[in-house]
Order: C-alpha cells, then structure tokens, then sequence
C-alpha cells in the first residue's frame, strides 16, 4: 500500500476527528503490479455525503455510499478503499470483529463492481496507516508496510508480516547514532540498487553493512579489465572468467551484510526490459546508479508512477583537449512526489532517452554517420566515492531525517571550485512524470526489449562454455563456498 | 472527489493529441501516419503524409519519437536514413530539441516535424 504526503494528510484530517470519536471514509487505489507483490497506490478519496454515514462513537455508513464510490472507480478502472480510524490506537492496527465483518459485507460487492479486490485501511491516532486486501472467498490478507511519499518518506510495517531483524553484534556502533527504532524501520526497507558499478556497487555494499536486510541489486554488463580501476571487490579472475557485474555485487552483499538473515538479490537485466522493470516494483526505494537517459527515464517515471522513490545521481568529469583535467561535478537528487523530476532537473533530456531506447547509443555505424561525439568513458574511481556518500547522504535524509529535516534539493559538488550548492529546481509547469502520479499499471510505457542487455547475456554465455572459463567458475566457485562455510562457523 | 486523473499514454494519447490539431492521424503500416504542410523549402504549402513508429510512440508523451517516416521521394541534403516498414518509404533520424518545454507537446512534436519537411529537397 502505498499514498503520497498529500493523500495521507487529507485522509488523516478526515479520520482523525477533534471529537475523538471514530471517523470512516473511502478512497480509490490503483493496482502496481510487481514481479512477487502488487502495491495498492491510494488515488483519491471518496468523502461522505451527508447521510451516508453516522459518527455515534464509532461509525457506520450506508450500502449506497460504497455503491457510488465503487461505481466511480469502475468508471475510472480503479479499484476501492475502506479506511476507518482508531483514534486511540498506536501503530500498526489488527481488526475488531466489527472491522472484520463490515469489510468482509462489502468485499463481494466491491470486487463486482471493480474487478479490483476491496483494500481495508486503518489510521492509528498517531497516523499510522495499517492495510489489508480482501478476498470475498478466503478472507483478507494483511499488507506487509503502507508507504507515504511525497518530499518525505514515511514507511509504516505490519510486525507480523515483516518482524524487524534483530540488531547484531556488528550494527552496535550504527545503532548508537540512531537508535533501535530506526534501524528496525530502516533494516527492513526492501532497497534495489540499480547499476552495479563504480558508484552503485559500493553503495549496495554500504547498505548491507548497514543492516538493511533485502538489498538487490540489477545490471546486464560484464566484468571487463577496464573496469578494475574502479570496481570494488572484482578481480582479474573475475574478468577473465567473464563474470556478471551482478555476480561480483551478489558476491560482496554476501561477504559484507551484518543482519542475521540477509536477503540478497540480483538480477542480470536492465531496468528497461519489462522483466527488470516489474521486478524493480517490488522495492520501497530504488537508487539509481545508470547513466544512460533511458533507464533514468524509466526509474524517473517510476518515482511518480509507483510512489517509489528514486535517489539518483552521478559524476560528469570534463578534461582538458590536452588531457588536462578541468572539472569534475557530481550531483545527487532525490526524486519523488513533490520534488521536480529529472527532466525538470535537466538531468534527462526526452529526445536522448528516445535515441537510447531506439539503441542509437551503442550504434558506432550510427554515431559516426550522424556526426555525434561517442558516450563519455571518462571515470576516477578517487572521485566515485564522493558521489556514494552524496548519494547516501541523501538517503539517510530522507529516511532518518535527522533533526526533522528531510531530503535536501538537488546538490552539486563542483571539484574545482570546491563548492556545494544547493540548486533551488522548480518543477516545470508541463512536467509530464508529475501527471503521471500514482499510475501504477497505468504508467508510460518506456521499457522494451533491450539488444545491448540481451547481447552481454548472450556473449557471456558463450564465453561461460569455454573450458578454460568453466574449469576456473568451478574452482572460483568451490573457494567461495569454503570461504562462506567458514565464516559461518567461525566464533 | 479528490481522484488524482492519470493522463492517457501512449498511442492512444499520440493520436489523440495529433487529432486536436486535424493532422488526420490513422495508425496503418506499424506507423501512426499523419498530415503535416511545410511552411518553407521545396514542399512548402504542400500537405505531405509523415510518420512514426507504434514502438516509439508507445512511451508518449515522455519520450518523443526519433525516426520520421517519409515516403521515399522525399529527400535530404544530409539525413541519417533507415528502414520503414511502409513500402517506399524510408525514415529519417532527426532528433526534437528542449523536449517537455512547450505548453502543447503536439504542437511542439509537429512543429518539429514542419521544420525538418522545410529542409527537403
């Protein structure tokens, strides 16, 4: 389940009465369809009119007052919402008889007239939003965490359905600087990291060690030679045995998390094939380590789209004709509901996003035809690190916000200069993600197959059949094995 | 009712758009194909039929489509070609410039598409 700040407030200054009586209301969602969960995106409320219901302590509503919010949302191809408050209740919220049976009254009806399963919501007198799917058959299934997004993020969870991991031995020292509280919300936030390279990798690593217990982690390309100055973790062996950016990633999660029961994924797809685009639904927070503008686009719109939020950012280096270096920038951004987009943010520009995704940009033949200057290949792996601790900065931000501050605007750090700004970027009157708010299902479709993604699998592959490359994946493997064996056994 | 309205995407939104400014827009070949009359150049005043690709519109409005499909007489002094799946014609790389920043995406799309008509030959 998942709201923006926006939605959440008028929800609460509707449920939560002066009076302190209970209050009920309803509300249209729509479906985000994941590889393993679905999210229900809150689209709108549906406010009572007057005598179609009645506050007596607690509060009933007549079968007419859902009839006309569930043939709203027909209208619409949204589906329905039955939110109630427990002006006395603290945190997640469990169902009274009388909760359970007048949600289950209106399951059937509600999925008839929607084709979309009735969603029970509570509020909790200290605005903590619990949820649940209905199923006219089999009962209801409680939701695992509501999100609210917009500038801030708040993340409620369901105890049962996703119990905090226990603090370890090893997170003593970062649970001191935020408390227990934090670290149990922030250790089960189900985070994708998107570009497992310079900057991407070191960050998944970071927040492994941090606790966070499912981090996963997607890219397509291959370990390469050149890429050593830069990669943490990858080794020659690894290039010559031609492995996966995401197995070396997949390798250092496993070697790095301190949580008792880690939850480490890795995808090798690209964020702009459908496949990798419905696994990344699947997360609460997305970082955005890519640099090409086609999957920016496609994280950009899921920001909006599926109220999750995106913390991107990236490193530009301009040297000199005489190979001097000039400059390095690097900015960082957190992007979500409220905050100008990257197109807004000129991060992204739609023309090369249609280029990338007409694949133009690995087309040498192309490029050179046109006259174009090749993709920037410039990198300091000195400098990479300052755009992770940028990046993460920004995420601790948003999620702790210490001192009550959450995100900063966009920042850029200018090397040569040695000066932080903080750019003051204003959505543009003609955004065309902001629209796109809470989608869902319903987003742009920017993903397609993707020939350079589908080219590295198959060019791996191939090399994989080499017995050279077999015979060294066998022993790497065997070592690796022996090697996490041993660090589960020893004290 | 405060329901937060999703915009249409897409080629149904594409064609849509172009429809309000009674370009005649049709989808046949695998293209959405389109009336525009150049302004300037060799076909100016002339209503020349142009296209684009379904899979590059699908993403609309937040990607702009790249290759504009021309019948194959239609020609440039420099143009970077490829194949169209419309027999006789051909499509031509041209890329929008400061997408997102005009009031009318449509406009703007169609504008741009009259301005590379004015270089044709």
């Amino acid at each position: 389940m998942a709201m923006t700040t926006d939605l959440d407030a008028r929800g609460a200054e509707h449920l939560l009465r002066a009076d302190g009586q209970e209050e009920v209301c309803l509300a249209l969602y729509r479906p985000s369809t994941g590889s393993r969960r679905t999210t229900a995106l809150l689209a709108g409320l549906v406010l009572p009119l007057p005598g179609e219901r009645t506050v007596h302590g607690t509060a009933s509503f007549q079968g007419s007052y859902v009839v006309r919010a569930a043939s709203l949302a027909a209208a619409n191809d949204l589906g329905v919402a039955l939110l109630h408050s427990h002006p006395g209740g603290i945190g997640w919220q469990g169902m009274s008889r009388v909760d359970r049976d007048t949600e289950r009254s209106y399951a059937h009806v509600a999925e008839i007239i929607t084709g979309q399963p009735l969603i029970g919501m509570t509020l909790a007198g200290d605005r903590t939003w619990s949820a649940r799917t209905w199923d006219p058959d089999r009962g209801h299934r409680d939701a695992e965490s509501v999100r609210v997004v917009g500038p801030g993020f708040r993340i409620h969870w369901n105890n049962v359905v996703r119990p905090a991991p226990v603090v370890t031995n090893s997170q003593v020292r970062t649970v001191s600087a935020w408390g227990e509280a934090i670290q149990r919300d922030l250790a089960r936030l189900r985070i994708l990291v998107v570009g497992a390279g310079t900057v991407g990798l070191d960050l998944a690593i970071r927040l492994a060690q941090a606790g966070v217990q499912n981090v996963a982690v997607m890219d397509f390309d291959t370990v390469e030679e050149v890429n050593l100055d830069r990669l943490v973790t990858a080794t020659r062996l690894d290039a010559r045995l031609f492995r996966g950016k995401v197995y070396v990633a997949r390798r250092a999660l496993r070697a790095a998390t301190t949580t008792a029961i880690p939850e480490i994924e890795s995808f090798d797809l690209s964020v702009c094939e459908p496949d990798g685009e419905q696994l990344a639904l699947d997360y609460d927070i997305i970082f955005s380590c890519v640099d090409r503008p086609w999957p920016r686009a496609v994280l950009n719109q899921l920001a909006y789209s599926d109220l999750i939020p995106v913390i991107d950012g990236g490193l530009a280096i301009t040297p000199f004709a005489d190979h001097g270096m000039r400059n390095a920038t690097w900015r960082t951004h957190v992007i979500s509901p409220g905050r100008p987009c990257l197109m807004c943010n000129g991060q992204i520009d739609g023309a090369q996003v249609a280029r990338d995704r007409a694949g133009l940009f690995d087309d040498d033949a192309y490029i050179k035809r046109a006259g174009l200057d090749a993709p920037a290949r410039e990198n300091v792996s000195l400098l990479a690190p300052s755009v992770t601790a940028s990046m993460l900065s920004q995420f601790v931000s948003l999620v702790v916000a210490p001192g009550g501050l959450s995100a900063p605007s966009p920042l850029r750090y200018s090397l040569a200069t040695h000066t932080l700004e903080h750019l003051q970027v204003e959505s543009r009157a003609g955004c065309m993600y902001e629209p796109m708010t809470g989608a869902g299902d319903m987003r742009a479709k920017l993903t397609k197959a993707h020939a350079a993604a589908e080219a590295s699998r198959l060019a791996r592959a191939a090399n994989a059949r080499r017995p050279f490359v077999r015979l060294g994946r066998s022993a790497q493997n065997i070592l690796q094995r022996a090697s996490a064996a041993l660090q589960q056994t020893s004290p | 009712m405060t329901l937060n309205v999703t915009p249409v995407t897409g080629v149904e939104a594409f064609v849509a758009a172009l429809g309000a400014f009674d370009v005649g827009p049709v989808v046949e070949s695998g293209l959405v194909l389109y009336i525009v009359v150049p302004v300037s150049g060799a076909l100016a005043g002339k209503a020349v039929r142009t296209g684009v690709l379904l899979d590059e519109v699908a993403p609309w409005p937040t990607a702009p489509p790249h290759w504009i499909h021309l019948p194959g007489e239609i020609t440039f002094s420099a143009t970077n070609i490829s194949a169209s799946p419309k027999p006789g014609w051909r499509s031509h790389s041209r890329e929008i410039k400061c997408w997102g920043t005009a009031p009318s995406l449509a406009a703007a799309w169609l504008a741009h598409v009259r301005g590379v008509l004015g270089g044709a030959q």
